[in-house]
């Protein structure tokens, strides 16, 4: 076992050499910088374009999927590595270098240490490690997300101040739709009716009142399944013929930008 | 223009070095295939079985048997009802499940089993288990290398690239390509150029997914021309990542920016940072951020969700000029009702070509739009033929 766990080492340590070399080389090859990522891309691409249009059962197929999930695993592990690291360099140079605000940067480093403490100790079962969770991590995601209700409030004062024709338009369906997505509205809209005498209730020639036909829920719903939907569709048009032209840009090696230089 | 023509070269020339490996493997699996068919047939008629089937059909149907009827169908065949009750369980049987059946191809599946079987004390378990087993043996695919059924988004991309290819030629032979004016892309000069003289820092953020999503990828290309503004105007730029992988390129983006700018001294690695791959805390990081630094000019390019609306209000209320880009449709109208300006779906790719102003980025764009020209007349007229009733050209659109 011991000897085992010697090659291991003596294993990580040349793969670190090799893999600080070839940064080296990253650094200063322009076959390793431009080359080698376009066909590395180009090849895989065109490899997960075939394998859509294969049969799902197809054996090459299942080994695609199987590869290309095992390697996505891989080398997101490898970029969180890269990502701790500069999260613990950076606070921790704020800390000893006592920047502006470095107290935030020591709640940070100490929250990180203590989790991955306990965390890497008992698993996520841990009884202290659960307590991070529940009692800390999720009461904090929740005050989050719940800061998006004042954020709609006040995002729609401003957007549905009555300036132009549009913003009119706007502020009209704005008041349907949220009209008809609570109870008061429809109690709001039986009252308004009942306003109405008897007689201009009715349509012409139709025995049943109007309001039978006209209900501020179906309303909202009508916007919102007509108007809405028809606006999304087409930005979602729109959007998805440029993601297949940005992929063909990508594969073909015309949008170089991403790898920061367009040379 | 000579660099295009020799990248192109070299693309074909990777196209023709895959296509031949592809070739290959196609060829090796299909010799394996049949080699296995020959050996089972070899095998089974030594030991008097039927040539008929080949080895891999009889293992299903050996598995398909095994599966578990359902306690509906545990009663006597009574008629055309139970014709139903069966194709619903079919199309919910596990071995069925991947050929992605409709309920025509199923209920023939079911007429085909009741003329097989003897029509005296039937039950509907025995129907459902040889119409299973006749929709393992007909839909078998394992061997195919094409789904017939995905011909429709086959024909679609061929022409969609065939018009990108057409209008790229056209544009590296120098043809003029016009482009509309994207007010959101005009003003990331006027945006930066604010942030310069108010003395502020530039905030940038590329979404929150990974690189392997086209939207990130367009978000970091824009990063690169905001990373050039702010290198010749000497301003801070902020990038907080919630992927690590967004990270370090955005890192090498940014370098290569000031690179260019002559300003590589200015050039500071830690302010492109990874905060966390938690959604909710990585606004509050994103949000901590604009309230200590208060930023002048805040750009949010790529894929939001939920956390849109409390970065773009805080933006807000910092008083910083926001530009907005996603294709995610249900974060739009939030951007649109808090920043100054957005990038609509599509507006975000093109971004780098209206940025860049290249020939064949351009030609892209074009081809683009003829896809998108074409796809109006096939609305139109699937409209009009649904109107009258003809359902089969809709049909064919129907995505699997």
């Amino acid at each position: 076992m011991a000897l085992f766990n010697g090659f291991l080492i003596v294993f990580f340590i040349i793969l670190f050499a090799l893999l600080i070399f070839l940064g080296q080389a990253l650094r200063t090859s322009l076959f390793l910088r431009r080359k080698l990522p376009l066909a590395f891309c180009f090849i895989m691409g065109v490899t997960m374009i075939i394998q859509f249009f294969m049969p799902q059962d197809n054996l090459i197929y299942k080994e695609i999927e199987d590869l290309s999930v095992n390697w996505i695993k891989v080398i997101q592990s490898f970029a969180l590595v890269i990502g701790l690291i500069s999260l613990i360099t950076l606070n921790f140079n704020k800390i000893s270098r006592k920047s502006e605000d470095w107290q935030y940067a020591a709640v940070l480093l100490i929250g990180f240490l203590v989790t991955s403490f306990y965390g890497l100790r008992d698993g996520f079962e841990g009884k202290q490690f659960d307590f991070i969770f529940s009692y800390m991590y999720v009461p904090m995601q929740s005050t989050m997300f719940s800061i998006l209700a004042f954020f709609v409030a006040s995002a729609a004062f401003r957007a549905f101040r009555a300036r132009s024709r549009e913003a009119t338009l706007l502020l009209t369906a704005a008041i349907i739709v949220m009209l008809g997505r609570v109870e008061l509205g429809s109690i709001m809209w039986d009252k308004v009716w009942n306003i109405i005498p008897d007689g201009l209730q009715y349509g012409i020639g139709i025995d049943i009142k109007l309001n039978h036909y006209f209900d501020i829920s179906d309303l909202a719903q009508w916007i919102n399944t007509v108007f809405t939907t028809a606006g999304q569709r087409a930005i979602l048009l729109g959007a998805s013929l440029g993601y297949i032209a940005a992929s063909f840009k990508i594969l073909l090696g015309i949008e170089r930008s991403y790898f920061g230089s367009e040379e | 223009m000579n660099n295009f023509k020799r990248y192109q070269g070299k693309n074909v020339r990777l196209l023709i070095y895959l296509c031949v490996f592809c070739a290959l493997l196609v060829f090796s699996r299909n010799a394996h295939a049949t080699d296995e068919i020959v050996a089972s047939q070899s095998l089974a008629a030594t030991d008097g079985v039927s040539l008929q089937v080949p080895a891999s059909n009889e293992v299903t149907v050996a598995s398909a048997s095994k599966t578990e009827i359902p306690e509906e169908l545990k009663k006597v065949y009574a008629g055309k009802d139970d014709v139903m009750v069966i194709c619903s369980h079919l199309l919910r049987a596990k071995d069925l499940e991947s050929k992605d059946l409709s309920t025509d191809e199923v209920q023939v599946l079911v007429m085909n089993a009741l003329a097989q079987l003897p029509i005296e004390n039937l039950t509907l378990a025995q129907v459902y288990d040889q119409a299973l087993v006749l929709g393992i043996k007909r839909y078998d695919t394992s061997h195919d290398y094409f789904n017939p059924k995905r011909t429709n988004v086959l024909i679609a991309g061929i022409m969609l690239l065939s018009f990108i290819g057409y209008f790229t030629y056209h544009a590296r032979q120098g043809k003029d390509m016009f482009i509309r004016k994207i007010a959101g892309l005009s003003a990331i000069d006027e945006a930066v150029g604010r942030a310069t003289e108010m003395g502020k820092p530039v905030l940038f953020v590329p979404g929150i997914y990974d690189m392997d999503d086209i939207q990130t990828i367009a978000g970091v290309s824009i990063l690169g021309h905001v990373a050039k503004k702010t290198a010749e105007y000497e301003t801070n730029l902020l990038v907080p990542c919630t992927r690590s992988l967004v990270m370090s390129t955005s890192q090498e983006v940014v370098r290569e920016a000031y690179l260019k700018a002559g300003r590589i001294d200015s050039f500071k690695p830690e302010n492109i940072r990874y905060l966390t791959d938690d959604q909710f805390g990585y606004v509050a990081g994103v949000d901590g951020i604009m309230m200590r630094e208060k930023p002048a000019a805040n750009f949010y390019l790529g894929v939001f969700f939920a956390e849109s609306l409390i970065l773009a209000e805080t933006g807000h209320h910092v008083g910083a000029i926001q530009i907005a880009g996603t294709a995610m449709v249900h974060q739009i109208p939030f951007f649109v009702a808090a920043c100054d300006y957005t990038l609509i779906g599509e507006e975000l790719f093109a971004a780098s070509a209206y940025l860049s102003r290249e020939p064949m980025q351009l030609g892209t764009l074009k081809g683009q739009d003829v896809g998108k020209f074409l796809i109006i007349i096939v609305i139109a007229l699937g409209i009009i033929l649904e109107t009258f009733g003809v359902t089969a050209f809709s049909s064919w659109f129907t995505a699997r």
